[in-house]
């Protein structure tokens, strides 16, 4: 079993706080535009860490937060995930 | 329909609130939380504005009122399950916390073996797997035939090598709602001198649990499930065994006696219970479990069979859509559990809440090992209770026929 405790995890995966999660998340978007959950995923990977409990849950909470916005890409048939002033084409779903 | 789910919703205020621009809410999230009655709410806040004292101490009529709707909610789960004695019910938040007290309680050792399903909630894992690493027993998964339903032939062959100490298995699992045959499981485990507990969690809100019946030595639910307050739950043991397990989580309220050198715990239930307790929620125990009394456990077995017969059908066509589990629904329970191959289940479950407010849960459902074993990242769960109605398994399947349609650039 892995130890979890915050000493104990590994240099290269680590967790991040609520408040390092989001601004990462934000930066992200900020940065790269619109980003599926596992672009996310993969993209917080890259950089060895990870958001608190599983990333699509984190977002969802980011979601209701207002920090990030969410919905379906009917164009591109997936969730996407983005920021104010970063929309998709179109101002993004509605 | 053996009763009328329509009449009912009028109970539950969140389902007749007004949603604004939003479809009403499609509530198929039962196998983690049930929502809650009116009678049931009203109940907790009974406690908050009438009674907020505590229970088991004090002498004044406060608390007097408390020590005695706890009684009463004890006594309520005992009827519930056939417990002979209500004094064998241990009122714990969940059915975590009662797999917990077993695990830690029954004192195993090294060289004993533990035998689970293998699709277990975790918390009919982790307990026993920290006690394998603690103590040096073992934890054995005994395999589901590849249909989803259980061979009794392969719980005998993991029985054979006599080492097993307890055989704790999930009544019905929250992976896809089969079924374990629990009274045979506990004769073939007692015939070995082992243990058995039954992991009620997905069982008893859905069909008749009567622990004389089933023959176990350990029964954990979760109110919660079954229309209760959110954090109430139980441990049932039978007399002996429950009496002979050590509780690892002591205090006050549990000691009938202390003094500098010692301490003298007090029996079962009381020996459990350290502490000041959730007492609204045990309030709300009593109201939840007449309410399933009144309609009884029969009829929302039928009912919950009967809607998943119905959505078992409306979802069938839609592209790349397999449902994972015995092919029969009435062998699924209340759980209908899917896959969309090429499509990742939280897509779909967001989509299906963001466009049509059908709240489904998303995931590997605390089923980590099954999941991880069938290289499947996930499954998307609608699990059904007796405030569901046709029209909700209607909402539900169009919904999916969308989402799966837009999700897969068709839209």
């Amino acid at each position: 079993m892995q130890d979890r405790s915050p000493g104990a995890q590994p240099a290269t995966n680590r967790e991040l706080t609520p408040q390092e999660g989001e601004q990462l998340i934000v930066d992200l978007l900020r940065e790269l535009g619109p980003m599926t959950t596992n672009q996310i995923t993969a993209a917080t990977q890259q950089r060895g860490v990870h958001c608190p409990d599983s990333t699509v849950k984190f977002l969802t909470k980011l979601k209701a937060k207002k920090a990030v916005l969410g919905g379906v890409d009917r164009q591109k048939g997936t969730w996407i995930w983005w920021v104010e002033g970063r929309a998709p084409p179109g101002g993004g779903p509605k | 329909m053996t009763f009328d789910a329509e009449a009912l919703r009028k109970d539950f205020p969140v389902l007749v609130q007004d949603w604004g621009d939003r479809p009403p809410l499609v509530y198929l999230d039962n196998a983690c939380m049930s929502l809650k009655p009116r009678s049931v709410i009203d109940a907790v806040t009974e406690y908050y504005e009438r009674y907020p004292a505590c229970s088991g101490r004090s002498v004044h009529r406060l608390a007097t009122e408390v020590t005695l709707r706890v009684d009463r909610a004890r006594e309520s789960l005992a009827r519930f399950i056939g417990a002979p004695r209500a004094d064998d019910v241990v009122i714990v938040r969940n059915s975590t916390e009662a797999l917990n007290i077993v695990a830690h309680g029954i004192g195993l050792r090294k060289g004993d073996a533990v035998l689970v399903s293998d699709r277990e909630h975790n918390s009919n894992m982790v307990p026993w797997l920290v006690q394998a690493q603690a103590v040096g027993c073992s934890l054995r998964a005994v395999p589901s035939e590849p249909d989803g339903t259980f061979d009794l032939d392969r719980l005998q062959e993991a029985l054979a090598p006599g080492d097993v100490r307890m055989v704790s298995f999930v009544h019905t699992t929250n992976l896809d709602g089969y079924t374990y045959p629990m009274r045979e499981i506990a004769e073939l485990a007692h015939d070995k001198r082992a243990l058995v507990m039954a992991d009620a969690a997905q069982s008893a809100p859905h069909q008749p649990v009567d622990v004389g019946r089933l023959g176990v030595d350990f029964l954990a639910l979760s109110v919660h499930k079954m229309l209760g307050p959110t954090a109430t739950g139980a441990l049932w043991g039978e007399h002996d065994a429950l009496g002979a397990l050590a509780p690892y989580n002591v205090g006050g309220s549990t000691v009938a006696n202390v003094t500098y050198e010692g301490v003298e715990l007090l029996p079962p239930p009381y020996r459990f219970e350290a502490g000041l307790q959730d007492y609204a929620g045990m309030f709300g125990i009593e109201p939840a479990l007449e309410y399933l009394e009144r309609l009884g456990m029969d009829e929302v077995h039928a009912h919950d069979v009967e809607l998943n017969r119905l959505a078992t059908r409306a979802v069938e066509g839609i592209d790349g859509l397999r449902v994972l589990g015995p092919e029969d629904p009435a062998l699924r329970g209340g759980i209908l559990t899917l896959v969309v191959d090429g499509l990742e289940v939280h897509d779909i479950a967001m989509t299906l809440d963001e466009l049509a407010n059908v709240a489904v849960r998303s995931g590997m459902h605390c089923t980590h090992a099954w999941y991880k074993s069938h290289g499947l990242s996930g499954s998307v769960r609608a699990s059904f209770y007796l405030y569901n109605t046709e029209q909700d398994v209607e909402a539900f399947a169009n919904a999916v026929r969308v989402a799966v349609g837009i999700l897969r650039g068709g839209a």
